[in-house]
């Protein structure tokens, strides 16, 4: 082949591959209380989009680029490879280990994850996977900015975040099953895992963490996990643990408490039930099976590992990644992962009786669900769709007593999204090098074949 | 190709003896032993041998009740099930944390015959070998109705405590020559911790006693320190030592005891109450 022909083929891989990258998916969003401001999660990247009084329209108004997660280059350079394994017990390099063993293709996955908002809304918590950290911003949108505060590492991934009433302190629970306590914002004393000692402990990976209070003003810590346990634990006396919640047979990967009834706890996982709890007293109210309704929505996708499968090749796993509730009305809502549909559940308040309000049909897979006061914000997996539907809500409409897309709120933010990251590369990517979105289903146990 | 262990090789004689005894074991494990003439064989431990450890984090395939509610004692302790009332006659007290070859469980059993003692092992050999002497023990000693009062189960106590006893059920809990996890690395495999002793303090009622020996210096003062700074634990004294039959029996009666004495080792003893709760804040 010629010279120039080489050279022809180069740039038309260029023009192709220019053509084809789209914004990647929002792996999650917060809407505030006052709902002007939405901060979603984009790969490695937070921003924040502003409603401007009067208008139906979205601005952006700040954002934060977690700069440590600058995507190594794949595999090709020995120095990630290395720098993964050679990590000694605590985070610092271990020149001993990691030599001639053969670099292992590890595609990155620096991701953002685990979003919340601080109690009075002056600062956005979230997990990063680039160096296991915490990351406390400040929001000052007059000046347009998140400005980063405070970065606390940890040992092992944090996987979730509570913060305490008060604003004080940030409890963060890791995969490797502890979950630690930090100041929101004065130097964290002792290094995690170190010095600084977990709160609480399981041994299996944390999904989950919240706060509760009883009705006698004494708090707690709730914890979820992979050993389908779910613990009530006091706090600030976290070495007492309060009690246990069983009942799921499978992990635990979301728990919530609803914002109109402080002794109900929500939780869904590898279960095809949800269950509902008196946490404070300590026993199941009610359950929901969803196994029925969700199978319309299952595809290819959810079928088992090939090592796990069965002779027929039909054997289905899939799970619920996350639950939630709506803040003014007795309505839940949750996903199974990769599918299409939200299903949103009635709670009866008189004997906590769950049933089926609606199934709101999606043109694309649901990846994240988070609340509002009239109803639930979800994003979807917009692999397909091009840089549409990042961010849609479902609102309920009291007059009609139903939930209902709100597809201006969809289109309006749409716009406001592909005007503003559409030159932004840190999320512009290759539709091959968008992140693994789904992974919930991964936490089912398989157990050993040796033993 | 690799070969297999001689335990999977159907030619070999341990796997005759293990299936022999698996059978055995499957049909005797869980019914009333009334007196028989037949003596059974105590299990020898050599069929048995499996590797020293195993990895308390990984899936392993165990059976545990989804709560306490579910767990069903009378498989495990016939003679102390009331047909009559459907209910068993005593709860389980005292547990032997990684009982290894039940040697404990063996020497404590006519110490407290009215309390019922549970050895939890994860290793699937082992425990069938405890199993395995607990049914030649029943059985031989089935006139004086020996030995009911013990059992073991394969579990990962470090997992799935809370899902066999209630809060404050048990009073006595022995940890005897754990596994050291030399490794930093794997501190957190240790069955002592700081995070675990909660799991420990809520199972313990008030006034229940941890108990602890290991050979190893290092993992003693490990554990020592950890219960020492945890808020519901107190270390009880030398003189209480020296008088407590259970501290007796744990450093002579176990297989790693033994095996310690027959080396001149030496063997670290602490034991801890459980102090009740402080008021909650």
């Amino acid at each position: 082949m010629s010279l120039i022909g080489r050279e022809l083929t180069f740039r038309r891989d260029l023009i192709i591959k220019e053509s084809m990258t789209l914004i990647h998916p929002f792996q999650s969003v917060v809407l505030n209380a006052a709902e002007d401001l939405l901060f979603a999660i984009v790969k490695n990247e937070v921003v924040v989009f502003r409603r401007s009084e009067g208008s139906e329209g979205y601005t952006l108004a700040g954002r934060w680029v977690d700069e440590l997660a600058k995507d190594p280059p794949r595999a090709t350079s020995e120095e990630a490879s290395d720098s993964k394994k050679s990590k000694g017990n605590d985070g610092t390099p271990n020149a001993s280990k990691g030599k001639g063993q053969p670099s292992v293709e590890i595609v990155p996955t620096n991701l953002l994850r685990a979003m919340t908002l601080s109690p009075d809304e002056s600062k956005l918590l979230v997990c990063a996977d680039s160096d296991k950290s915490v990351c406390v911003l400040q929001i000052d949108l007059d000046k347009k900015e998140l400005n980063l505060i405070k970065r606390q590492a940890f040992p092992k991934r944090p996987n979730a975040i509570a913060a305490l009433e008060d604003g004080s302190q940030i409890v963060v629970a890791d995969k490797f099953g502890d979950a630690y306590q930090i100041p929101m914002v004065e130097e964290t004393k002792g290094k995690a895992g170190k010095e600084l000692q977990p709160l609480i402990g399981h041994v299996s990976m944390l999904t989950d963490v919240l706060f509760g209070k009883d009705d006698q003003g004494k708090k707690y810590l709730i914890t979820s996990d992979r050993d389908e346990h779910i613990r009530v634990t006091h706090y600030p006396q976290t070495f007492i643990i309060d009690k246990w919640l069983f009942g799921h047979r499978e992990f635990v990967s979301s728990i919530h408490i609803p914002s109109w009834s402080s002794q109900l706890l929500f939780s869904a996982g590898g279960d095809d039930t949800i269950f509902l709890w008196d946490w404070m007293k300590g026993f199941k109210l009610s359950t929901f099976e969803y196994k029925d309704l969700i199978k319309p929505y299952l595809t290819d996708a959810h079928l088992a590992a090939s090592r796990f499968q069965n002779e027929n090749n039909d054997l289905i796993e899939f799970a619920v990644a996350q639950i939630t509730t709506c803040r003014k009305f007795p309505y839940a809502a949750f996903f199974v992962e990769a599918t299409k549909a939200l299903i949103i559940l009635h709670v009866d308040q008189t004997n906590a009786a769950l049933s089926l309000k609606q199934v709101i049909d999606l043109r694309y897979n649901v990846i994240s669900l988070s609340q509002v006061s009239d109803g639930f914000l979800i994003t979807q997996d917009n692999h397909e769709s091009g840089n549409k539907e990042f961010v849609s809500l479902v609102r309920y409409i009291e007059s009609k007593d139903t939930f209902e897309l709100d597809n201006q709120f969809g289109e309006t933010l749409d716009e406001a999204i592909n005007k503003s990251l559409s030159e932004d590369s840190t999320v512009n990517v290759q539709p091959a090098d968008i992140a693994q979105l789904y992974g919930v289903a991964n936490l089912k146990k398989h157990g050993e074949q040796y033993s | 190709m690799k070969a297999k262990p001689l335990s999977q090789d159907p030619g070999s004689k341990r796997y005759a003896y293990r299936v022999n005894k698996e059978e055995n074991r499957k049909e005797l494990k869980h019914v009333r032993i009334d007196e028989s003439e037949q003596k059974i064989d105590l299990p020898r431990k050599r069929f048995y041998r499996q590797r020293a450890h195993s990895n308390p984090f990984s899936d392993h395939q165990l059976e545990y009740p989804v709560s306490p509610d579910e767990m069903d004692w009378s498989r495990l302790y016939p003679e102390f099930h009331d047909p009559t009332t459907g209910k068993m006659k005593s709860q389980v007290t005292i547990a032997d944390i990684g009982c290894g070859f039940g040697g404990l469980m063996v020497d404590l059993s006519p110490e407290f015959p009215d309390q019922l003692i549970l050895g939890m092992e994860i290793r699937v050999q082992v425990t069938n070998y405890v199993e395995d002497k607990i049914i030649a023990l029943r059985n031989n000693h089935a006139q004086q109705k020996g030995y009911q009062n013990i059992n073991v189960l394969r579990g990962n106590a470090m997992k799935f405590l809370p899902n066999f006893f209630y809060k404050g059920q048990l009073s006595k809990m022995f940890f005897c020559f754990p596994d050291p996890h030399f490794k930093q690395r794997k501190h957190k495999a240790r069955i002592i911790t700081n995070t675990l002793l909660s799991e420990y303090a809520y199972v313990l009622r008030e006034g229940g006693v941890v108990y602890t020996i290991t050979d190893v210096k290092d993992l003693h003062d490990w554990m020592v320190k950890h219960l020492e700074e945890h808020p519901l634990f107190q270390r009880l004294s030398s003189e209480w030592e020296s008088k407590d039959k259970c501290v007796k029996i744990m450093t002579h009666a176990t297989e790693e005891g033994k095996k310690v004495e027959r080396k001149k080792g030496d063997k670290y003893v602490a034991c801890f109450e459980r102090l009740p709760n402080p008021v909650i804040e």
